[in-house]
C-alpha cells in the first residue's frame, strides 16, 4: 500500500524513523566530517546558495542530481516521459521546500527521497499501472531498445525482466530498484523510505524471492 | 520450506552483515546445497539486472527540466510580488481610512480647535516667529518682485536664441 505523506514531511530531509546505521554506505552516506571538496559537500554548498536566492546554484544542483534521479524514476514507472515528468516534481518540489532542509541527510539522500514519494504518487493518482513493457513496440516506445545488444534473445530476456519487475508490490519494487539500481546501502534505502532498516531486509528478501521464481530460466 | 537461515542470505550478498553474521552464513552455506544454490541465484540475479541499466537523460530533456525550472522559479517571484502588492494594498486602505477618521474628527473639533490655534500663536516663541515670517515671504513671491521679474526676463530671453 502507497503511503500518504504530508507535503511538509515530504519536502523535509527529517527521517522520522530510528533506525541505526551500522553499515558501509556508498555515494549517498554522509560521512560524520563532511570533506570540503566532497559531492556531499558541494551539494550543501549549493543548496545553501539556493536558499539564499541563487537560482543558478539550483541549476547547479539540476545537473549534478537529474540524470541519476531520471534513471531511478524510468526504474519505479517503467516510461521515459512519466519519468522525466516525477524528475520534474522533484525538482518542483525541492526548490518550494528549500527551507524545510535541515541538513540531517544529505542532498542525495533528500532528493531520492522526494523522488520515490513523487513517484508513488504518481502512479497512484494516475491510477494506471506500471506502463506495460511486454512487447518490443512498448521497449522501442521507452528508447530503450536502442541500448539493446545481443539480438531477440536479449530484447525477450529484458522484457521478462521487467514484466518481473512490473508485477512486485511498489514497496519491494522500490527496495529492489534503490538497491540493485542504485546501489543504495540499506540504511541509506531505510532514510529514503522512512522505514526501519530491518523492513528494508525482509522487503528485498520477499522482492529477490518473487523475481527468483518468476526469472529462473536465465538465473 | 525453506532454511531459516534464508533470511540473511540476501543481506550477506549485499555486504550488509558484520563478520560474525557473515562468517555464520558461510559456515552454514558450506554444509546447505538449498542456502548455497539460492546465494548463486542472488548472484546471477544482480548480474541480470544489471545487464539492463536504465536509459539515460537526453540532454533535450534535461534542457527542459532547466526551462521547467526557470518557470518555477519566475511563478515563485511572480507569488512573492502579488503577495508585497496586496501588502501595500492593504497599508492604503488603512492609511485611508485613518486619514477619514482624523479629518471627520478635526472638523467636528474645529471651533474648539481654532480658539487652541489662536492661543498657540499667542503663546509661540520668538524663533517660530521668524519662521512664520519666512514663510510669508517665500508665499508672496510672484511675477511683480524684483528677483522673479529677473527670472522671468532671462527665460524668456533664452527662448528666443532657440532656433
Amino acid at each position: 500500500m502507497e503511503e500518504t505523506k504530508p507535503v511538509a514531511q515530504l519536502y523535509s530531509d527529517a527521517s522520522k524513523d530510528g533506525a541505526s546505521p551500522r553499515r558501509v554506505g556508498s555515494w549517498m552516506q554522509r560521512p560524520l566530517v563532511e570533506p570540503e571538496s566532497s559531492p556531499a559537500a558541494e551539494d550543501l554548498k549549493l543548496l545553501r546558495r539556493a536558499g539564499a536566492g541563487d537560482q543558478k546554484a539550483f541549476h547547479q544542483l539540476l545537473d549534478r542530481h537529474a540524470g541519476r534521479l531520471f534513471g531511478l524514476a524510468f526504474s519505479l514507472l517503467g516510461n521515459a516521459a512519466d519519468a522525466e515528468d516525477v524528475v520534474q516534481e522533484t525538482f518542483t518540489g525541492a526548490y518550494r521546500g528549500l527551507s524545510g532542509f535541515e541538513g540531517r541527510s544529505s542532498v542525495a539522500t533528500w532528493l531520492t527521497r522526494i523522488l520515490v514519494t513523487q513517484a508513488a504518487r504518481w502512479r497512484r493518482d494516475r491510477k494506471r499501472p506500471m506502463e506495460p513493457l511486454n512487447s518490443v513496440s512498448a521497449l522501442r516506445a521507452a528508447g530503450e531498445l536502442r541500448t539493446t545488444e545481443g539480438g531477440a534473445a536479449a530484447v525477450e530476456r529484458r522484457l521478462d525482466l521487467h514484466a518481473a519487475i512490473e508485477q512486485l508490490s511498489p514497496e519491494h519494487r522500490q527496495v529492489l530498484v534503490l538497491r540493485e539500481f542504485e546501489g543504495l546501502s540499506y540504511e541509506e534505502i531505510a532514510q529514503v523510505l522512512g522505514v526501519p532498516r530491518g523492513t528494508v531486509e525482509s522487503r528485498l528478501h520477499r522482492a529477490r524471492g518473487e523475481l527468483r521464481e518468476k526469472l529462473k530460466d536465465y538465473l | 520450506m525453506s532454511c531459516p537461515m534464508s533470511q540473511l542470505l540476501s543481506a550477506y550478498h549485499d555486504g550488509e552483515l558484520d563478520s560474525a553474521e557473515r562468517a555464520q552464513v558461510e559456515r552454514h552455506a558450506a554444509a546447505c546445497p538449498a542456502c548455497a544454490a539460492e546465494l548463486a541465484e542472488l548472484a546471477s540475479l544482480s548480474r541480470l539486472v544489471g545487464e539492463y541499466p536504465p536509459p539515460r537523460l537526453s540532454q533535450i530533456a534535461l534542457h527542459r527540466l532547466h526551462d521547467r525550472t526557470d518557470m518555477v522559479m519566475r511563478a515563485g517571484v511572480l507569488r512573492v510580488a502579488r503577495v508585497l502588492q496586496a501588502a501595500a494594498a492593504c497599508v492604503v486602505v488603512a492609511s485611508t481610512l485613518m486619514l477619514m477618521r482624523t479629518s471627520s474628527a478635526n472638523s467636528s473639533n474645529s471651533g474648539q480647535e481654532a480658539t487652541a490655534q489662536e492661543t498657540a500663536v499667542e503663546a509661540a516663541p520668538p524663533w517660530l516667529d521668524v519662521a512664520v515670517t519666512a514663510s510669508a515671504e517665500t508665499q508672496s513671491l510672484d511675477a511683480t518682485t524684483p528677483a522673479a521679474a529677473w527670472y522671468l526676463a532671462d527665460v524668456s530671453s533664452r527662448s528666443e536664441d532657440v532656433p
